[in-house]
């Protein structure tokens, strides 16, 4: 145990190493992270004080500025409810009016935020006039009985908003995942309810999507032009590209068994297998194109990983669809085991623990239920519930161990 | 650039205002200029169940009796309006038809037409589609009005304000020769059921 010293700014002198210099501070430091990270010797105790300091000012007035948010939010619930209360007896043409002018005053703040460097602001009100607009389509059409479709509302939505959301929109996450989800929504609406197409043409285009719109998104949101100009939202772009890939490739393996009923909107010894393997012409055509642009990524190493897996996970999704007579309990468990191996190891060239927690998870999960699968009447039994109570504890603790395993050295904080 | 940004946010803004209120001036005006007539109506099960406040209906025409069905062989077929503002008598006729064919229509209306029976079972059997058959209610009075709609308590009907172009526009449900609104004034904000429909729901 050492001396305590005092320098001459009056902080405690620990240079020494000593117990009590790093233990007194730190006892007024209530935060547990904090604490370990100062024992560790990652920290200074000084410098634990200094960020104990700044996170208590900063939440200093928090309350205040909660009960006024509450305070507000009471007030426009009353005004809201009474509006509701009498909604019918409000002339239609006054609701519209009193909407436009709503929706101008939110555009007009968000063009005040956006020279005042109000950041939150502008990105609230590029929100909520984007939700305002879409209401105020849907009220003209209440008050005067248009018999329009959801597609019809989108589209007009989303062609009227536009230039506004270019404008000032897609800086923040706020307004740049609301806007991509009114763009596939807008997409979707509009392929499906204006198309009039045969029944296999439909579910070509719904194939077209699930395998393309992924990876479309993904090469858009990696484009430099895009992530210069609107880095937020050409993140969202690429991350929503990574989940629907991911998403979509595990259904579609999951589910391979059961394909065969999408040959059935198909006419009578037609087969979408040609259909497929145009699809997958475009999407890996595509893809080449890409990664030929990009010199083959030989600079980039995290646009290495993400080509590799935009191109796995876009195999995965066509497999079953190309080949369902192939699909067998066992094939499928293979494959989607196999796919999550890859994103796992993928995940763990990254640095992204929390997905290879996720790839262990759901590698057990699946080795579960090919138990089931295989030996589900004993399920009925209690004698079967309880094995497969056991066999979940086991499977739990051997996912543990491998991620222990994986983790090793990295320092992640993955679990499962 | 810089220079242009605030006119061009201005104008986006007035954008997204303007054309929503000139989906409604134009509806406005269609509705406000358009003559209305007025046909019953009867209550229809929608397949869809996500309608959720819209009130569904099928128009129950007044087919002319001595017209004869047709059978259009992909040809397109209007609905001939006869003369009257509540419930005229409608028949089948070819959209293509020559004007001397169409003499005694006030107004034609493009749809589906149906006609799937003999030629003497053929007034009973025709149905057309205007593609007019829901109505916007208040979600307070969507089910009352239901109750009453599917027991025949009331007599209810559509106003269509018919376009030059034959598409008509919905103008108000109307209940017992009243507006909706009107309706509900007359009965105090409220829509009357009779108490054993409600021990019914009950």
């Amino acid at each position: 145990m050492g001396e305590v010293g005092v320098r001459d700014d009056g902080c405690v002198d620990c240079s020494r190493g000593c117990f009590w210099g790093k233990l007194l501070p730190a006892m007024k430091i209530k935060h547990k992270k904090l604490k370990e990270w100062i024992d560790a010797d990652l920290i200074t105790a000084q410098q634990g004080e200094a960020i104990h300091a700044y996170e208590q000012g900063r939440r200093k007035g928090h309350f205040g500025r909660g009960l006024i948010g509450l305070s507000l939010f009471a007030i426009l619930t009353g005004i809201l409810s009474i509006i509701a209360a009498n909604w019918y007896a409000i002339p239609g043409e006054v609701k519209i009016g009193v909407h436009i002018l709503l929706n101008a005053g939110i555009g007009v703040l968000a063009l005040w935020a956006d020279k005042n460097g109000k950041d939150l602001w502008r990105e609230g009100a590029v929100l909520a006039f984007l939700g305002l607009t879409f209401t105020l389509i849907v009220l003209v059409g209440q008050v005067y009985q248009l018999d329009g479709s959801a597609a019809d509302a989108t589209i007009f939505w989303f062609i009227i908003t536009l230039p506004f959301f270019v404008l000032l929109g897609g800086r923040g996450n706020m307004s740049s995942l609301p806007w991509a989800a009114g763009l596939v929504a807008t997409i979707c609406f509009v392929l499906f309810e204006k198309l009039d197409l045969p029944e296999e043409w439909m579910s070509l285009i719904a194939t077209a999507i699930m395998a393309l719109l992924p990876p479309a998104f993904m090469a858009k949101g990696v484009s430099a032009c895009f992530q210069k100009w609107r880095e937020a939202l050409a993140n969202v772009f690429l991350k929503s590209g990574i989940f629907f890939a991911a998403f979509n490739a595990t259904t579609s393996l999951a589910l391979w068994s059961h394909i065969g009923s999408f040959y059935e909107t198909y006419p009578e010894g037609a087969t979408p297998l040609a259909d497929i393997v145009i699809i997958g012409s475009l999407g890996f055509g595509g893809l080449a194109l890409h990664a030929l642009y990009h010199k083959f990524y030989s600079d980039n190493q995290l646009l290495k990983y993400g080509a590799m897996f935009a191109a796995v996970s876009l195999g995965a999704i066509l497999l079953p669809l190309m080949l369902p007579q192939l699909g067998s309990d066992i094939l499928s468990a293979i494959a989607f085991i196999g796919y999550w191996i890859f994103i796992g190891w993928l995940a763990q060239g990254m640095g992204k623990m929390r997905v290879v927690s996720l790839a262990v998870t759901l590698i057990a999960l699946r080795i579960f239920w090919v138990y089931i699968e295989l030996f589900g009447s004993l399920m009925g039994t209690g004698f079967g519930l309880i094995i497969g109570g056991i066999v979940m504890l086991s499977l739990i603790y051997g996912a543990r161990k491998a991620n222990a395993y994986f983790t090793k050295g990295v320092g992640g904080d993955a679990k499962i | 650039m810089q220079k242009y940004k605030k006119p061009a946010v201005l104008f986006s803004i007035l954008l997204a205002v303007a054309m929503p209120l000139a989906g409604a001036f134009t509806a406005h005006r269609d509705i406000a200029s358009a003559p209305v007539v007025r046909f019953g109506i009867e209550p229809y099960d929608p397949r869809d169940l996500l309608y959720g406040q819209y009130m569904t209906f099928q128009i129950k025409w007044n087919w002319k009796q001595d017209a004869p069905a047709l059978k259009p062989a992909g040809d397109k077929v209007c609905l001939c309006v006869g003369e009257g503002d509540v419930n005229p008598e409608v028949s089948a006729v070819l959209c293509s038809s020559t004007k001397e064919n169409t003499q005694e229509c006030q107004y034609l209306i493009p749809g589906q037409y149906y006609a799937h029976s003999s030629p003497e079972e053929a007034v009973q059997n025709q149905t057309f589609d205007a593609d007019i058959n829901r109505y916007y209610v208040d979600e307070r009075f969507g089910l009352p009005l239901e109750k009453i709609f599917r027991q025949n308590k009331e007599a209810f009907s559509i106003g269509l304000g018919m376009k030059p172009n034959g598409k008509p526009v919905v103008e108000s449900l109307y209940i017992d020769d009243l507006p909706l609104n009107d309706y509900l004034d007359a009965n105090g904000g409220t829509v009357p059921v009779p108490e054993h429909l409600l021990e019914q729901s009950e």
